[in-house]
């Protein structure tokens, strides 16, 4: 079959530039460990039952016994429970998110901090902020009349500032 | 197909030029994208 010098032009370069992206997803995937947040854990998503349920308490900030640092947010139409929540800059918080109702998205802007929020699973993540200051936290997924009002703060405080007050 | 008025070049050189220029831009920037906010902001771990 004749191809046209042109025609293979742009067959070659669309090949050769869709090739190049894949493989720097892919080598940003396995070797950078890019992945998106996930955990196969599912909870009870009855409204009734879910805030009370032990995985999902204390909700907001809190410690376990080897220091590490949990915060736990339930989702609702349309809001984030608890709200603003104060973390230390520079230790490792694991968040440990659910919905009560409808899929939402968890997403500290500006940081790598961004997870899909899905009724009967426990999504986490655990992330380290370097740079104290205000984050906003938005739902990224459409969830209903009100999904645009469903912001609030993360608020990263030096490691100093939290150990002597610590939310 | 209508027969192309004489004078003409055999390849649209322009629309080459035009739409190659354009996927230059658009590769520079995917990769702007990936490597200065996307792998810069480094893995969270599950």
């Amino acid at each position: 079959m004749k191809v046209d010098l042109y025609e293979k032009i742009w067959m070659w370069g669309v090949g050769v530039i869709l090739t190049a992206f894949f493989v720097s997803l892919a080598y940003a995937a396995v070797a950078g460990s890019m992945h998106p947040p996930s955990h196969v854990e599912l909870i009870d998503p009855t409204p009734q039952t879910l805030m009370t349920n032990p995985r999902m308490n204390p909700q907001g900030v809190s410690v376990d016994e080897s220091g590490a640092i949990h915060v736990r947010v339930i989702g609702v139409t349309f809001a984030w429970l608890p709200g603003e929540v104060t973390v230390p800059a520079n230790r490792p918080i694991t968040f440990h998110l659910t919905s009560a109702d409808v899929v939402h998205g968890y997403m500290i802007v500006r940081t790598n901090g961004n997870a899909m929020v899905i009724p009967g699973y426990v999504s986490q993540f655990t992330t380290t902020f370097v740079e104290p200051g205000e984050y906003l936290v938005a739902c990224n997924e459409y969830c209903g009349v009100g999904h645009q009002n469903m912001a609030t703060k993360l608020i990263v405080v030096p490691e100093a500032e939290w150990e002597a007050s610590p939310s | 197909m209508s027969e192309m008025p004489p004078g003409l070049p055999k390849h649209p050189i322009g629309t080459f030029a035009f739409v190659g220029t354009y996927a230059v831009i658009f590769v520079l920037a995917w990769y702007a994208v990936y490597l200065f906010i996307y792998l810069a902001r480094q893995p969270v771990t599950p």
